[in-house]
Protein backbone atom coordinates (compact mmCIF):
# COMPACT_ATOMS: atom_id res chain seq x y z
CA UNK A 1 0.00 0.00 0.00
CA UNK A 2 1.85 3.43 -0.95
CA UNK A 3 2.33 5.67 1.92
CA UNK A 4 1.79 9.03 -0.61
CA UNK A 5 0.01 9.74 -3.53
CA UNK A 6 1.78 9.82 -7.48
CA UNK A 7 1.43 13.54 -7.51
CA UNK A 8 3.31 13.79 -3.90
CA UNK A 9 5.73 11.45 -5.33
CA UNK A 10 6.20 13.03 -8.58
CA UNK A 11 7.20 16.12 -6.35
CA UNK A 12 9.21 14.75 -4.20
CA UNK A 13 11.43 13.18 -7.12
CA UNK A 14 11.74 16.52 -8.31
CA UNK A 15 12.47 18.46 -5.79
CA UNK A 16 15.30 15.89 -4.73
CA UNK A 17 16.88 16.10 -8.39
CA UNK A 18 16.66 19.48 -8.27
CA UNK A 19 18.71 19.62 -4.97
CA UNK A 20 20.78 16.86 -6.12
CA UNK A 21 19.85 14.50 -3.78
CA UNK A 22 19.50 11.01 -3.84
CA UNK A 23 15.92 9.59 -5.14
CA UNK A 24 16.91 6.46 -3.08
CA UNK A 25 14.82 7.31 -0.27
CA UNK A 26 12.44 5.09 1.87
CA UNK A 27 9.32 6.99 1.23
CA UNK A 28 9.93 7.03 -2.85
CA UNK A 29 11.18 3.51 -2.63
CA UNK A 30 8.16 2.19 -1.25
CA UNK A 31 6.04 3.95 -3.42
CA UNK A 32 7.61 2.96 -6.57
CA UNK A 33 7.51 -0.46 -5.03
CA UNK A 34 3.93 -0.60 -4.82
CA UNK A 35 3.28 1.74 -8.29
CA UNK A 36 4.40 0.54 -11.55
CA UNK A 37 3.94 3.59 -13.43
CA UNK A 38 6.30 5.47 -10.71
CA UNK A 39 8.23 2.80 -10.39
CA UNK A 40 9.20 3.81 -14.06
CA UNK A 41 10.14 7.15 -13.16
CA UNK A 42 12.09 6.27 -10.42
CA UNK A 43 14.00 3.75 -11.83
CA UNK A 44 15.00 5.87 -14.99
CA UNK A 45 15.99 8.83 -12.01
CA UNK A 46 18.33 6.21 -10.88
CA UNK A 47 20.20 5.12 -13.98
CA UNK A 48 20.82 9.15 -14.55
CA UNK A 49 22.00 9.72 -11.49
CA UNK A 50 24.51 6.51 -11.23
CA UNK A 51 25.76 7.61 -15.20
CA UNK A 52 26.12 11.59 -13.26
CA UNK A 53 28.30 10.32 -10.57
CA UNK A 54 30.82 9.20 -12.66
CA UNK A 55 31.06 12.02 -15.61
CA UNK A 56 34.32 13.63 -14.96
CA UNK A 57 34.81 17.51 -16.33
CA UNK A 58 36.91 17.60 -19.35
CA UNK A 59 40.67 18.97 -18.91
CA UNK A 60 41.64 22.11 -20.93
CA UNK A 61 44.45 22.14 -23.19
CA UNK A 62 47.61 22.89 -21.89
CA UNK A 63 48.61 26.25 -23.43
CA UNK A 64 44.69 27.59 -23.27
CA UNK A 65 45.45 30.30 -21.66
CA UNK A 66 48.76 31.54 -23.71
CA UNK A 67 46.97 30.96 -26.81
CA UNK A 68 44.01 33.61 -25.38
CA UNK A 69 46.30 35.85 -24.43
CA UNK A 70 48.62 36.07 -27.51
CA UNK A 71 45.20 36.58 -29.56
CA UNK A 72 44.20 39.15 -27.08
CA UNK A 73 47.56 40.80 -27.19
CA UNK A 74 47.26 40.41 -31.58
CA UNK A 75 44.32 41.92 -31.49
CA UNK A 76 45.22 45.30 -29.68
CA UNK A 77 49.02 45.05 -30.28
CA UNK A 78 49.44 46.59 -26.59
CA UNK A 79 48.88 44.32 -24.39
CA UNK A 80 45.62 44.75 -23.40
CA UNK A 81 42.48 46.26 -25.22
CA UNK A 82 42.83 50.09 -24.98
CA UNK A 83 39.30 50.21 -24.39
CA UNK A 84 39.54 48.87 -21.50
CA UNK A 85 41.67 51.08 -19.91
CA UNK A 86 40.04 54.16 -21.52
CA UNK A 87 36.63 52.78 -19.82
CA UNK A 88 38.50 53.02 -16.07
CA UNK A 89 39.16 56.45 -17.20
CA UNK A 90 36.09 57.59 -18.19
CA UNK A 91 36.52 57.93 -21.43
CA UNK A 92 34.37 56.94 -24.16
CA UNK A 93 34.71 53.49 -24.66
CA UNK A 94 36.28 52.14 -27.92
CA UNK A 95 32.93 51.41 -29.69
CA UNK A 96 32.20 55.58 -29.70
CA UNK A 97 35.74 56.14 -30.77
CA UNK A 98 36.04 53.82 -33.46
CA UNK A 99 33.28 54.47 -35.64
CA UNK A 100 34.41 58.14 -36.07
CA UNK A 101 37.85 56.78 -37.40
CA UNK A 102 35.97 54.20 -39.75
CA UNK A 103 33.90 57.05 -41.03
CA UNK A 104 37.17 59.11 -41.67
CA UNK A 105 38.81 56.28 -43.26
CA UNK A 106 35.74 55.64 -45.20
CA UNK A 107 35.51 59.52 -46.21
CA UNK A 108 39.23 59.52 -47.31
CA UNK A 109 38.71 56.06 -49.37
CA UNK A 110 35.83 57.87 -51.17
CA UNK A 111 37.73 61.32 -51.61
CA UNK A 112 40.48 59.09 -53.70
CA UNK A 113 38.56 57.56 -55.14
CA UNK A 114 36.28 60.13 -56.82
CA UNK A 115 39.81 62.29 -57.38
CA UNK A 116 41.36 59.14 -59.56
CA UNK A 117 37.97 59.13 -61.40
CA UNK A 118 37.67 62.81 -61.75
CA UNK A 119 41.59 62.93 -63.13
CA UNK A 120 40.32 59.53 -65.43
CA UNK A 121 37.39 61.48 -67.01
CA UNK A 122 39.83 64.97 -67.57
CA UNK A 123 42.39 62.66 -69.37
CA UNK A 124 39.84 61.46 -71.33
CA UNK A 125 37.90 64.75 -72.43
CA UNK A 126 41.37 65.83 -73.02
CA UNK A 127 41.32 63.08 -75.92
CA UNK A 128 39.92 63.82 -79.74
CA UNK A 129 35.98 63.20 -80.19
CA UNK A 130 36.18 62.20 -83.82
CA UNK A 131 33.30 61.07 -85.44
CA UNK A 132 34.02 58.60 -88.02
CA UNK A 133 32.97 60.16 -90.99
CA UNK A 134 34.74 63.89 -89.91
CA UNK A 135 38.23 64.42 -91.21
CA UNK A 136 41.47 64.86 -88.84
CA UNK A 137 42.26 67.86 -87.44
CA UNK A 138 44.65 69.76 -89.07
CA UNK A 139 47.69 68.81 -86.55
CA UNK A 140 46.78 65.81 -86.92
CA UNK A 141 47.41 65.50 -91.00
CA UNK A 142 49.96 68.19 -90.98
CA UNK A 143 52.76 65.66 -89.03
CA UNK A 144 53.32 62.51 -90.06
CA UNK A 145 54.55 61.42 -86.68
CA UNK A 146 51.66 61.44 -85.33
CA UNK A 147 49.67 60.10 -88.10
CA UNK A 148 52.15 57.20 -87.61
CA UNK A 149 51.96 57.09 -83.86
CA UNK A 150 48.19 56.57 -84.11
CA UNK A 151 48.25 53.05 -85.31
CA UNK A 152 50.76 51.52 -82.85
CA UNK A 153 49.59 48.48 -84.21
CA UNK A 154 50.42 48.24 -87.46
CA UNK A 155 53.74 49.09 -86.11
CA UNK A 156 54.02 46.55 -83.87
CA UNK A 157 53.38 43.80 -85.93
CA UNK A 158 56.17 44.94 -88.22
CA UNK A 159 58.53 45.68 -85.53
CA UNK A 160 57.86 41.65 -83.98
CA UNK A 161 58.13 40.09 -87.62
CA UNK A 162 61.44 41.81 -88.26
CA UNK A 163 63.50 40.16 -85.97
CA UNK A 164 62.49 36.42 -87.53
CA UNK A 165 64.88 36.59 -90.13
CA UNK A 166 68.04 35.74 -87.82
CA UNK A 167 66.42 32.67 -86.63
CA UNK A 168 66.30 31.68 -90.25
CA UNK A 169 69.81 32.00 -90.58
CA UNK A 170 70.31 30.30 -87.58
CA UNK A 171 71.93 33.13 -85.39
CA UNK A 172 72.37 32.82 -82.23
CA UNK A 173 70.25 32.68 -79.38
CA UNK A 174 71.34 35.87 -77.80
CA UNK A 175 70.84 37.90 -81.04
CA UNK A 176 67.54 36.37 -81.67
CA UNK A 177 66.72 37.63 -77.87
CA UNK A 178 68.30 41.08 -77.96
CA UNK A 179 65.92 41.63 -81.53
CA UNK A 180 63.22 41.01 -79.54
CA UNK A 181 63.83 43.16 -76.92
CA UNK A 182 64.67 45.84 -79.41
CA UNK A 183 61.35 45.13 -81.09
CA UNK A 184 59.14 44.99 -77.91
CA UNK A 185 61.05 48.76 -76.68
CA UNK A 186 60.20 50.06 -80.27
CA UNK A 187 56.75 49.44 -80.24
CA UNK A 188 56.68 50.80 -76.38
CA UNK A 189 58.41 53.73 -78.27
CA UNK A 190 55.70 53.86 -80.71
CA UNK A 191 52.84 53.84 -78.08
CA UNK A 192 54.52 56.74 -75.76
CA UNK A 193 54.31 58.88 -78.77
CA UNK A 194 50.48 57.76 -79.48
CA UNK A 195 49.26 58.76 -75.96
CA UNK A 196 51.59 62.06 -76.68
CA UNK A 197 49.95 62.51 -79.80
CA UNK A 198 46.19 61.94 -78.52
CA UNK A 199 47.00 64.79 -75.66
CA UNK A 200 47.90 67.12 -78.63
CA UNK A 201 44.95 66.39 -80.63
CA UNK A 202 42.35 68.24 -78.34
CA UNK A 203 41.69 70.57 -81.05
CA UNK A 204 42.22 74.33 -80.39
CA UNK A 205 38.98 76.16 -79.00
CA UNK A 206 38.80 78.30 -82.21
CA UNK A 207 38.84 75.00 -83.96
CA UNK A 208 36.25 73.50 -81.86
CA UNK A 209 33.17 75.09 -83.05
CA UNK A 210 33.92 73.94 -87.13
CA UNK A 211 33.78 70.67 -86.02
CA UNK A 212 30.61 70.09 -84.89
CA UNK A 213 27.40 71.47 -86.16
CA UNK A 214 25.99 73.17 -83.39
CA UNK A 215 28.57 72.59 -80.46
CA UNK A 216 27.01 73.83 -76.52
CA UNK A 217 27.73 77.39 -76.43
CA UNK A 218 29.74 77.19 -72.83
CA UNK A 219 31.61 74.11 -74.01
CA UNK A 220 34.84 76.15 -75.37
CA UNK A 221 35.44 77.67 -72.17
CA UNK A 222 34.99 74.69 -70.72
CA UNK A 223 36.93 72.76 -72.78
CA UNK A 224 39.90 74.95 -72.30
CA UNK A 225 39.81 74.92 -68.56
CA UNK A 226 40.01 71.18 -68.87
CA UNK A 227 43.18 71.27 -71.54
CA UNK A 228 45.20 73.87 -68.75
CA UNK A 229 44.18 72.17 -66.17
CA UNK A 230 45.39 68.71 -67.94
CA UNK A 231 48.49 70.41 -69.44
CA UNK A 232 50.85 70.08 -66.65
CA UNK A 233 50.14 66.01 -66.91
CA UNK A 234 50.53 66.07 -70.72
CA UNK A 235 54.34 67.62 -69.75
CA UNK A 236 55.20 65.26 -67.39
CA UNK A 237 54.52 62.20 -69.29
CA UNK A 238 55.59 63.64 -72.44
CA UNK A 239 59.18 63.91 -70.50
CA UNK A 240 58.52 60.78 -69.23
CA UNK A 241 57.94 59.01 -72.95
CA UNK A 242 60.67 61.03 -73.89
CA UNK A 243 62.94 59.42 -71.38
CA UNK A 244 61.92 56.33 -72.35
CA UNK A 245 62.16 56.58 -75.90
CA UNK A 246 65.92 58.00 -75.03
CA UNK A 247 66.48 55.31 -73.27
CA UNK A 248 66.04 52.34 -75.83
CA UNK A 249 69.17 51.62 -77.44
CA UNK A 250 70.15 52.50 -80.77
CA UNK A 251 69.65 48.67 -82.27
CA UNK A 252 66.13 49.14 -80.79
CA UNK A 253 65.92 52.32 -82.89
CA UNK A 254 67.75 50.34 -85.81
CA UNK A 255 64.44 47.98 -86.00
CA UNK B 1 34.69 45.38 -3.53
CA UNK B 2 34.11 41.70 -4.15
CA UNK B 3 37.13 39.27 -5.73
CA UNK B 4 35.09 39.73 -9.06
CA UNK B 5 35.31 43.49 -9.33
CA UNK B 6 38.71 43.45 -8.44
CA UNK B 7 39.43 41.17 -10.82
CA UNK B 8 37.49 42.92 -13.40
CA UNK B 9 39.37 46.07 -12.87
CA UNK B 10 42.59 44.75 -13.20
CA UNK B 11 42.08 44.02 -16.36
CA UNK B 12 40.49 46.79 -17.29
CA UNK B 13 43.28 48.60 -16.09
CA UNK B 14 45.33 47.28 -18.69
CA UNK B 15 47.46 44.33 -16.11
CA UNK B 16 48.18 41.49 -18.07
CA UNK B 17 48.68 38.99 -14.86
CA UNK B 18 45.01 39.95 -14.15
CA UNK B 19 43.77 39.03 -17.48
CA UNK B 20 45.92 35.82 -17.08
CA UNK B 21 44.16 35.37 -13.97
CA UNK B 22 41.33 35.48 -15.25
CA UNK B 23 41.24 33.20 -18.15
CA UNK B 24 43.24 30.58 -15.52
CA UNK B 25 40.06 31.14 -13.30
CA UNK B 26 37.00 30.10 -15.60
CA UNK B 27 38.88 28.50 -18.58
CA UNK B 28 38.22 25.20 -17.11
CA UNK B 29 34.43 25.96 -16.79
CA UNK B 30 33.98 27.32 -20.36
CA UNK B 31 35.32 25.21 -21.42
CA UNK B 32 33.67 22.05 -19.86
CA UNK B 33 30.43 23.72 -21.64
CA UNK B 34 31.97 23.73 -24.77
CA UNK B 35 33.38 20.47 -25.27
CA UNK B 36 29.83 18.90 -23.56
CA UNK B 37 28.21 21.24 -26.05
CA UNK B 38 29.90 20.73 -29.17
CA UNK B 39 31.62 17.29 -28.54
CA UNK B 40 34.90 18.46 -30.53
CA UNK B 41 37.82 18.69 -28.39
CA UNK B 42 39.31 21.04 -31.41
CA UNK B 43 36.33 22.83 -31.95
CA UNK B 44 35.93 23.47 -27.93
CA UNK B 45 39.14 25.23 -27.99
CA UNK B 46 38.61 27.43 -30.60
CA UNK B 47 34.92 28.64 -29.07
CA UNK B 48 36.70 29.28 -25.69
CA UNK B 49 38.95 30.99 -27.28
CA UNK B 50 36.52 33.15 -28.36
CA UNK B 51 34.67 33.18 -25.64
CA UNK B 52 37.43 35.23 -23.76
CA UNK B 53 38.07 37.26 -26.28
CA UNK B 54 34.50 38.82 -26.06
CA UNK B 55 34.51 38.46 -22.60
CA UNK B 56 37.52 40.99 -22.75
CA UNK B 57 35.92 42.97 -25.35
CA UNK B 58 32.93 43.78 -23.41
CA UNK B 59 34.44 43.50 -19.70
CA UNK B 60 33.07 47.45 -19.19
CA UNK B 61 29.84 46.20 -19.62
CA UNK B 62 29.43 43.75 -16.90
CA UNK B 63 27.76 44.87 -13.62
CA UNK B 64 29.59 44.70 -10.95
CA UNK B 65 26.83 44.06 -8.53
CA UNK B 66 26.16 40.76 -10.36
CA UNK B 67 28.84 37.87 -10.08
CA UNK B 68 31.00 37.58 -12.71
CA UNK B 69 30.72 33.41 -13.38
CA UNK B 70 26.95 33.66 -14.82
CA UNK B 71 27.84 36.27 -17.06
CA UNK B 72 31.15 34.77 -18.63
CA UNK B 73 28.31 31.00 -18.73
CA UNK B 74 26.01 33.22 -20.17
CA UNK B 75 28.55 34.40 -23.44
CA UNK B 76 30.27 30.71 -23.55
CA UNK B 77 26.37 29.17 -23.83
CA UNK B 78 26.02 31.95 -26.69
CA UNK B 79 29.01 30.77 -28.45
CA UNK B 80 28.38 27.30 -28.70
CA UNK B 81 24.89 27.81 -30.11
CA UNK B 82 25.78 29.92 -32.60
CA UNK B 83 29.26 27.72 -33.20
CA UNK B 84 26.30 24.47 -33.30
CA UNK B 85 24.33 26.42 -35.90
CA UNK B 86 26.97 27.40 -38.15
CA UNK B 87 28.28 23.67 -38.77
CA UNK B 88 27.25 22.11 -41.45
CA UNK B 89 24.03 19.78 -41.38
CA UNK B 90 26.16 16.65 -42.19
CA UNK B 91 28.15 17.66 -39.09
CA UNK B 92 25.21 17.88 -36.46
CA UNK B 93 23.45 14.74 -37.59
CA UNK B 94 26.36 13.10 -37.31
CA UNK B 95 27.23 14.05 -33.88
CA UNK B 96 23.65 13.17 -33.12
CA UNK B 97 23.55 10.06 -34.58
CA UNK B 98 27.14 9.23 -33.11
CA UNK B 99 25.97 7.21 -30.15
CA UNK B 100 24.02 4.95 -32.59
CA UNK B 101 25.98 4.53 -35.28
CA UNK B 102 29.36 3.79 -32.99
CA UNK B 103 27.72 1.57 -30.66
CA UNK B 104 25.11 -0.46 -32.36
CA UNK B 105 26.35 -4.11 -30.73
CA UNK B 106 28.95 -2.48 -28.63
CA UNK B 107 27.29 -1.45 -25.92
CA UNK B 108 28.84 -3.91 -23.11
CA UNK B 109 32.48 -2.71 -24.69
CA UNK B 110 31.60 0.89 -23.55
CA UNK B 111 31.56 2.10 -20.05
CA UNK B 112 28.58 4.23 -18.83
CA UNK B 113 30.33 7.81 -19.26
CA UNK B 114 31.54 7.35 -23.21
CA UNK B 115 27.86 6.19 -23.09
CA UNK B 116 26.05 9.30 -21.46
CA UNK B 117 28.48 11.38 -23.68
CA UNK B 118 26.93 10.04 -26.36
CA UNK B 119 23.27 9.93 -25.20
CA UNK B 120 24.08 14.02 -24.33
CA UNK B 121 25.31 14.98 -27.29
CA UNK B 122 22.38 13.74 -29.28
CA UNK B 123 19.69 15.33 -26.77
CA UNK B 124 18.30 19.00 -28.27
CA UNK B 125 20.35 22.02 -27.87
CA UNK B 126 18.54 23.65 -24.68
CA UNK B 127 18.24 20.40 -23.05
CA UNK B 128 21.76 19.96 -23.44
CA UNK B 129 22.76 22.89 -22.46
CA UNK B 130 20.44 22.76 -19.02
CA UNK B 131 22.18 19.30 -18.28
CA UNK B 132 25.61 20.68 -18.84
CA UNK B 133 25.01 23.38 -16.95
CA UNK B 134 23.32 21.50 -13.66
CA UNK B 135 25.51 18.77 -13.60
CA UNK B 136 28.88 19.93 -14.79
CA UNK B 137 28.90 23.37 -13.71
CA UNK B 138 26.41 22.13 -10.61
CA UNK B 139 24.49 25.67 -11.28
CA UNK B 140 21.13 25.92 -9.78
CA UNK B 141 17.79 25.80 -11.42
CA UNK B 142 17.78 29.78 -10.91
CA UNK B 143 20.69 30.59 -11.61
CA UNK B 144 20.86 28.11 -14.94
CA UNK B 145 17.14 30.60 -15.79
CA UNK B 146 19.93 33.65 -15.15
CA UNK B 147 22.76 32.67 -17.60
CA UNK B 148 20.24 31.38 -20.53
CA UNK B 149 17.60 34.24 -19.97
CA UNK B 150 14.50 32.00 -19.28
CA UNK B 151 11.98 31.13 -16.55
CA UNK B 152 13.22 28.87 -13.53
CA UNK B 153 10.24 27.13 -14.40
CA UNK B 154 11.18 26.49 -18.20
CA UNK B 155 15.00 25.29 -17.16
CA UNK B 156 13.05 22.60 -14.86
CA UNK B 157 11.24 21.16 -17.20
CA UNK B 158 13.89 21.06 -19.37
CA UNK B 159 16.22 19.22 -17.04
CA UNK B 160 13.57 16.68 -16.15
CA UNK B 161 12.92 15.88 -19.81
CA UNK B 162 17.00 16.30 -20.68
CA UNK B 163 16.99 13.55 -17.64
CA UNK B 164 13.87 11.22 -18.91
CA UNK B 165 15.50 11.22 -22.46
CA UNK B 166 18.94 10.02 -21.34
CA UNK B 167 17.09 7.42 -19.18
CA UNK B 168 15.61 6.03 -21.97
CA UNK B 169 18.27 6.27 -24.49
CA UNK B 170 20.49 4.44 -22.21
CA UNK B 171 18.17 1.84 -21.12
CA UNK B 172 17.34 1.74 -25.22
CA UNK B 173 21.15 0.66 -25.68
CA UNK B 174 21.44 -1.77 -23.11
CA UNK B 175 23.88 0.14 -21.03
CA UNK B 176 21.62 -0.11 -18.01
CA UNK B 177 18.34 -1.92 -17.69
CA UNK B 178 15.92 -1.96 -14.31
CA UNK B 179 16.89 -5.42 -13.38
CA UNK B 180 20.08 -3.61 -11.99
CA UNK B 181 18.20 -1.75 -9.49
CA UNK B 182 16.67 -4.03 -6.74
CA UNK B 183 13.86 -2.34 -4.78
CA UNK B 184 15.27 -3.02 -1.56
CA UNK B 185 13.12 -2.94 1.20
CA UNK B 186 9.84 -3.20 -0.79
Amino acid sequence: MPTISCTEFSRQLAEAVERRESVNTVVLREHAGACAECRRQWLDAMIVDRAVANWTKPVPAAGLTDRILAQLASETAVGLPSPLVAAVRGEPGNDRTSRPKRRLNRGASVTVALTAICLFAMLLLGRPTRPVKVEQPEIAKGSSPVVAANTPTMQGRQAVTKPAPPARTGAPVETMVADAGSAYLHLAGNAAKAVTAATVLVPPAADTGRETAAPPRGREPWVNDVRREIAPVTHQLSHAFEFLIQAVPDRAHAT
Amino acid sequence: MTEDAALVRLCLEGNEQGARELVERFQSMVFAVCVRMLGQREDAEDVTQDVFLRVFRALRSWDPARPLQPWILAIAANRCRTALRQRPRDAARSSAEIGRVVSDGQADSRDLTDELDLAVAALREEYRLCFVLFYQQELSCAEIASVLNRPEGTVKTWLHRARRELAERLRRRGVVNHADYQLHGV
